[in-house]
C-alpha cells in the first residue's frame, strides 16, 4: 500500500515539538535541532481539532497534489490588459437591467447605505430612472436584479454598483483560458463606490463611460500595437519594487502605467473632453487598483479550475455579509461582515459613524499583493502602525498562513523574498491568522463617502466552515 | 591589587534565569575575576552592584528589562575576556535554539523555514494535537517519533496509513525512544553502530535491546519505535510494517531485532511473516517458545534472549549474562532476617516491569502481583503478604510529579515504605541511563539505599540499563551500587530471577539459559 520509497535518514536533522529535554538530547550528541515554542493551535475546539487532524491526515496527499497546481496558476501565470468594454458586452450573464456589487449574494433589503447609494447612482447613470428617488422604487421594487460580481468572474472595489453600460478592464489570462473583469476606477472625490449619489457622483459614472472608456481603448490600442497587451502582474512587481503593495497604494505602479501610455494621451488631442480625461488621470492615484483586482481574478478563476484544493479562492465583503470560497467549489461560506479595526478616522467622525467592511479588493491578498506586500510598503507601514517593523509583521502573518512565496512579487528590504502566495484555509484555521484587509471606511448613513481607513478582519467562521466542507466534499467523492 | 569594574548593559533583552546563571558561572570560572553576574537590571540588582562599586554613570538609564554582565577582575583584559566569554555562553544557547531568528519558531513551518532539510520531527505535545502535528509533519516529508500518548485509535491507525502513504515513518503514540542516523531520540542510550536493527513497541525494552548489544560487542544499526498499541489486533502492526520494510531497505542492517510483548497471535504472524529475507528474531516476552514461527525467524520470551538469538545469527559468541557485582546470591540471602520473604520491585521501565514479571513467573513460587499485571487476576490491591512489582512510570504514579526514569527522586518514598515492611526481603530496582534520563540516578538513589540495607534491612537487587558510551557512564553507576551493597545484575532478566532466588532462599546457583 505504500506509494513511496521508504528510506531512513542518513543524517538527522530534527524539528522538536513539546518537551525543551529532548532538543537538549539530541543537540548533546552532535544533531541539528530546532526547537518549536508550541503552543495550543488557535483552533482548539474539538471538531476543529478534529477537522483539521483529518485534512493533514492521508487525504493531505491528494490536497498536495491539487495546491501544487494551485501555486503554479497563481504564480506563474501572466493575465495581459487586453481591452477596456462596456461591462454588458464582456461580463458573462449581465442581465440588461442588473447590477453587480462586491461581496457575496444579497437581497436589496439588507443592502447597506453606502452600497444602496452607489446601486441609486448607478441606475440613473444606466438611464433606467431619472434620478435616485425613482432609483430607489426600482431597486425597492426588485425590477433591478443584483449579482455577486464574484461569482460573474468580476470584482469590483469598494460600494461598486456596476451596471451594464459600465467601462470595464478585460484580463486575460491565457494559460487557464480565463478572464477576469473589473470597473475603470472612478477616481477620488465624489464618487459612488465611496457610497455618494449626489449629481456629481452620477456624473463621474457617466464621465467614465462617455468620455473615459473610449479614450482608454485609444490608448489600449495603441500600446498593443507598439508593445504587445501590457503584461499587468510583470507591472505590479515592479510596483511592489517601487513601494507599492498594489492595493493600498498603487501609486508607483499606475505612475509606471500612466509613463507607458502617455504617448497616446498626448495623441488624444487637446479637445475639452480629453483634457477632462488628463484631469481624472492624474488625480487618480489608485488607478491601476482595479487593473491589478481584473488580473488578479484572473488567476483565482483559473485556481478554481482545479477541484481538491485547500486555498482560498474569493474572499469578498458587500457591507452586510463576508464570504470566502474554498477551492474549486462554487460555495460561499458566509459570516457578518466584520468592522473595521485599527482606524483612523477624519476629524469628526468615529466608529460609530462606520459601515462594515465592503469589497471585493481582497482578492489582490489571495495572489501575493496587498497585506502580503506590506512589508514592502513604507506607505502601508505608515498606516499599520508606522514602523517598517509593523509592515513586515503584516507580511510574516500572511507567511503563516500562505502555501508558498511568489517568484515575481519581490520585496527589496526583506532580501527580495517572495511576498506569501495561497492562502490555506487549514492554516488559516490553525493559526487564527485572517488574511487582513487594508480598506477604507464609508460613512454608514449619511452619504458623506470615505471618513477614514483601516485594517478589516475577516471573521474566523466562514473559513470554518469551508474547513468542515472540505469533509463534505471528500465525503462526496 | 587594584580591582577593575566593568558592566555590559543590554538594552531590551530578557534571558531565561537559568541562561543568565549559566553566563554568571562563565563569569565566576574565568582567570582573574573576583566576582561576576550576569541578571537583569531590577531594582534591587543594581542597588547590590552600586555597592560592590560599580560606577553609576555605567548603569545610568538602566531599566528592569535590561540585562547586564557585570565583572570585578584584576585588569581591563581578564574583565573584558570573562565578559566576552560570557555574552558568548549565554546568546549562543539562545541562537543555537532559534537559528537566525529573535524568536523560537512557535510552529512545525516556521521551524521548517529555518531548517528546510529537517527530516525528523519530535513530538511531544498534548494528546489532543499530537496527531494534527504528527499528520503535518509526515505532510512535510519527516519521520515522526510521537511520544505523546492519549491519542485516540482512530488517531493512531489515521496516522500510521498516512505515513505508509508518504513513505515515512510515525514512531508511536507513546513511542519513547528511537535511534535514527546515529542519533538516539528522546530516551536512548549511546551504543556503536553495528548491524543489529531494533523494533521495539515501548520504549525501555528498546533500550534494553540497545544497550545489551553495544555491552555485548556488537553494535546496532538504527532502533525503531512503534508504540505500545501497534501490536493490538486493531492496529495490526501498521507501524511494524513500515519498520521492517525500512529495516530491510537500510544497507546498514544485517539482522532485525523485534521486541515487544506478546503481539495478537494473527498480528504476531503478519509482523513475523514480512520479514521474508533478512533474518529476524523476535522477542516476544512470555511467549509460548512452541509458537510456530516463518523460516528465518527465531523467537525468544526474553529481551535477554532476543539478544542472545540475534549474536547467534551474527555468529558472535555468547557472553556469561550470570555475572554479578556485589554480594552473592548466597550471601544476600544470608544476610536476609528469616522474616524478610517479599520481594518488591520499583521500576522505572514499563517494559522492564514486565520481564521481570515475565521470569518471577517461571522461577519464584509464589505469585507476584503488579498494577500493570500479565495475569489480570494478579493486579493491584494485592492481598496481604504478597509480592508485589510496580511500574512507577505508568500514569497513577506521575501525576503531578516527574517519572522516575528523569527523577529517582519520584521513588524513594517508595522505597522507604517498601523498607518499612518487615517482611519485605528484595527490593529490585531498574536504573535506566541514556539520554533523556537523570544525569546521576545511582547517584541519587545511594544513600537511601544505604539507610534502608542497614541493620538487617532488605536486600536490594538493581540492574543499570547503560552503556558506557551513555552521559551517566554505565561502569560509574554499577560501582556507585555496589559500593552501598547493592547486588548488581547483568541483564534485567537476571535481576529478577536473582530476586527470586534471595526471596525463596535458593542457593543453587541459577543457570536458567535464556
Amino acid at each position: 500500500m505504500s506509494v513511496a520509497q521508504r528510506e531512513l535518514p542518513t543524517e538527522a536533522n530534527i524539528i522538536n515539538l513539546g518537551l525543551p529535554l529532548f532538543a537538549e538530547a539530541v543537540r548533546e550528541q552532535g544533531a541539528t535541532v530546532t526547537h518549536v515554542d508550541w503552543g495550543v493551535p488557535s483552533g482548539s475546539e474539538p471538531d476543529v481539532v478534529a477537522a483539521l487532524t483529518c485534512s493533514y491526515g492521508v487525504r493531505s496527499v491528494a490536497f498536495d497534489v491539487a495546491n501544487a497546481e494551485v501555486i503554479a496558476r497563481l504564480d506563474k501565470a501572466s493575465p495581459v490588459l487586453t481591452a477596456v468594454a462596456p461591462a454588458g458586452d464582456v461580463i458573462p450573464r449581465l442581465g440588461d437591467r442588473m447590477l453587480l456589487h462586491a461581496g457575496p449574494p444579497i437581497e436589496y433589503e439588507s443592502v447597506c447605505d453606502p452600497l444602496r447609494r452607489s446601486m441609486r447612482a448607478a441606475v440613473v447613470a444606466e438611464g433606467w430612472a431619472i434620478d435616485v428617488d425613482g432609483a430607489e422604487s426600482l431597486l425597492a421594487s426588485g425590477t433591478v436584479l443584483l449579482g455577486a460580481a464574484n461569482d460573474h468572474d468580476t470584482v469590483v472595489p469598494m460600494a461598486t454598483a456596476l451596471g451594464p453600460t459600465t467601462p470595464v478592464w478585460v484580463a486575460e489570462n491565457r494559460e487557464a483560458g480565463t478572464r477576469g473583469f473589473a470597473p475603470v476606477n472612478q477616481g477620488p472625490g465624489e464618487v459612488p463606490w465611496f457610497g455618494r449619489e449626489t449629481p456629481a457622483a452620477v456624473n463621474r459614472l457617466i464621465f467614465l463611460r462617455d468620455i473615459a472608456q473610449p479614450r482608454l481603448s485609444r490608448i489600449l490600442e495603441g500600446l498593443a500595437e507598439s508593445k504587445g497587451p501590457l503584461d499587468i502582474m510583470s507591472m505590479a512587481a515592479q510596483g511592489v519594487q517601487m513601494g507599492d503593495d498594489v492595493h493600498m497604494r498603487t501609486q508607483a505602479t499606475t505612475n509606471l502605467l500612466v509613463r507607458e501610455m502617455l504617448p497616446f494621451i498626448a495623441a488624444l488631442g487637446d479637445d475639452a473632453a480629453s483634457l477632462e480625461f488628463a484631469d481624472y488621470l492624474s488625480k487618480n492615484h489608485l488607478f491601476y487598483l482595479t487593473i491589478a483586482m481584473a488580473a488578479a481574478k484572473s488567476l483565482t478563476l483559473s485556481a478554481q479550475q482545479v477541484p481538491g484544493s485547500t486555498v482560498v479562492t474569493s474572499m469578498a465583503r458587500n457591507g452586510t455579509t463576508f464570504g470566502v470560497k474554498i477551492g474549486a467549489s462554487p460555495v460561499w461560506h458566509i459570516t457578518d461582515a466584520p468592522p473595521v479595526a485599527d482606524a483612523l478616522y477624519y476629524a469628526g467622525f468615529s466608529d460609530r459613524d462606520a459601515a462594515l467592511d465592503i469589497g471585493d479588493s481582497a482578492v489582490l491578498e489571495l495572489v501575493g499583493l496587498g497585506g502580503a506586500a506590506a512589508a514592502g510598503s513604507p506607505a502601508v507601514a505608515a498606516f499599520l502602525g508606522g514602523s517598517m517593523a509593523d509592515a513586515a509583521r503584516a507580511t510574516d502573518e500572511m507567511t503563516r498562513v500562505c502555501l508558498a512565496d511568489s517568484t515575481r512579487f519581490k520585496i527589496p528590504v526583506q532580501g527580495f523574498r517572495g511576498t506569501p502566495l495561497a492562502v490555506d484555509v487549514r492554516k488559516v484555521v490553525e493559526t487564527g491568522i485572517r488574511p487582513k484587509v487594508t480598506t477604507g471606511i464609508l460613512h454608514r448613513s449619511s452619504g458623506g463617502g470615505q471618513i477614514g481607513a483601516g485594517v478589516a478582519t475577516a471573521p474566523i467562521e466562514g473559513f470554518r466552515a469551508g474547513l468542515f466542507a472540505l469533509d463534505d466534499d471528500s465525503a462526496g467523492m | 591589587m587594584t580591582t577593575t569594574f566593568s558592566i555590559r548593559l543590554f538594552k531590551d533583552t530578557y534571558l531565561d534565569s537559568v541562561l543568565q546563571m549559566s553566563g554568571t558561572r562563565v563569569l565566576e570560572e574565568s582567570d582573574g575575576v573576583t566576582w561576576g553576574s550576569s541578571a537583569m537590571a531590577t531594582p534591587a540588582n543594581i542597588e547590590t552592584l552600586l555597592q560592590r562599586g560599580f560606577g553609576a554613570q555605567d548603569l545610568d538609564g538602566a531599566k528592569p528589562g535590561d540585562l547586564f554582565i557585570a565583572v570585578e577582575a584584576s585588569d581591563e583584559t581578564a574583565a573584558s575576556d570573562a565578559a566576552t566569554r560570557a555574552e558568548a555562553a549565554m546568546f549562543s544557547s539562545r541562537r543555537a535554539a532559534t537559528p537566525g531568528l529573535d524568536q523560537a519558531p512557535i510552529s512545525l513551518d516556521q521551524a521548517l523555514r529555518l531548517e528546510p532539510s529537517a527530516n525528523i520531527a519530535i513530538i511531544s505535545v498534548p494528546g489532543d494535537y499530537a496527531a494534527l502535528e504528527a499528520n503535518k509533519a509526515l505532510g512535510r516529508g519527516l519521520d515522526v517519533l510521537l511520544f505523546s500518548d492519549n491519542v485516540s485509535r482512530a488517531d493512531e491507525i489515521a496516522l500510521k496509513d498516512h505515513a505508509a502513504a508518504r513513505g515515512r515513518l510515525v514512531m508511536g503514540p507513546g513511542a519513547g525512544t528511537a535511534m535514527l542516523a546515529g542519533i538516539g531520540l528522546a530516551f536512548a542510550n549511546v551504543v556503536s553502530p553495528g548491524p543489529v536493527g531494533v523494533i521495539a513497541a515501548a520504549g525501555t525494552g528498546a533500550q534494553e535491546a540497545m544497550a545489551l548489544c553495544d555491552r555485548w560487542g556488537v553494535g546496532v544499526s538504527q532502533v525503531i519505535g512503534l508504540g505500545g498499541r501497534d501490536l493490538n489486533e486493531d492496529i495490526g502492526g501498521r507501524m511494524a510494517a513500515l519498520a521492517i520494510e525500512a529495516l530491510k531497505a537500510d544497507p546498514t542492517t544485517e539482522v532485525i531485532l523485534f521486541v515487544s510483548k506478546p503481539p495478537a497471535p494473527s498480528v504476531a504472524q503478519h509482523v513475523m511473516s514480512l520479514a521474508n529475507g533478512i533474518p529476524m528474531v523476535a522477542a516476544f516476552m512470555g511467549v509460548d517458545l512452541t509458537m510456530t514461527a516463518p523460516a528465518g525467524v527465531v523467537l525468544a520470551d526474553t529481551l535477554e534472549g532476543g539478544v542472545l538469538r540475534t549474536m547467534e545469527l551474527l555468529g558472535r559468541g555468547a557472553p556469561d549474562t550470570s555475572v554479578t557485582h556485589g554480594p552473592t546470591i548466597a550471601e544476600a540471602i544470608d544476610r536476609l532476617p528469616a522474616e524478610r520473604t517479599l520481594i518488591r520491585g520499583l521500576f522505572s521501565g514499563g517494559t522492564l516491569c514486565y520481564e521481570a514479571l515475565v521470569l518471577l513467573g517461571k522461577t519464584y513460587p509464589l505469585p507476584v502481583y503488579s498494577n500493570t499485571p500479565i495475569d489480570k487476576s494478579l493486579g493491584l490491591p494485592a492481598p496481604d503478604g504478597a509480592s508485589v512489582l510496580l511500574d512507577l512510570g505508568e500514569e497513577e504514579y506521575t501525576k503531578g510529579r516527574p517519572h522516575p526514569m528523569i527523577d529517582p527522586m519520584a521513588r524513594i518514598e517508595q522505597l522507604e515504605q517498601a523498607a518499612a515492611d518487615p517482611r519485605v526481603g528484595v527490593i529490585l530496582l531498574d536504573v535506566v541511563l541514556g539520554y533523556g534520563a537523570h544525569p546521576d540516578p545511582a547517584g541519587v538513589l545511594v544513600p537511601i539505599i544505604r539507610e534502608i540495607m542497614a541493620d538487617g534491612g532488605p536486600q536490594v537487587v538493581a540492574y543499570v540499563l547503560g552503556t558506557d558510551q551513555d552521559p551517566q557512564h554505565f561502569g560509574a553507576q554499577v560501582a556507585k551500587l555496589v559500593e552501598a551493597g547493592c547486588l548488581v545484575t547483568e541483564t534485567n532478566a537476571r535481576a529478577a530471577i536473582a530476586a527470586g532466588a534471595i526471596a525463596s532462599r535458593d542457593r543453587v546457583k541459577r543457570s536458567l539459559s535464556l
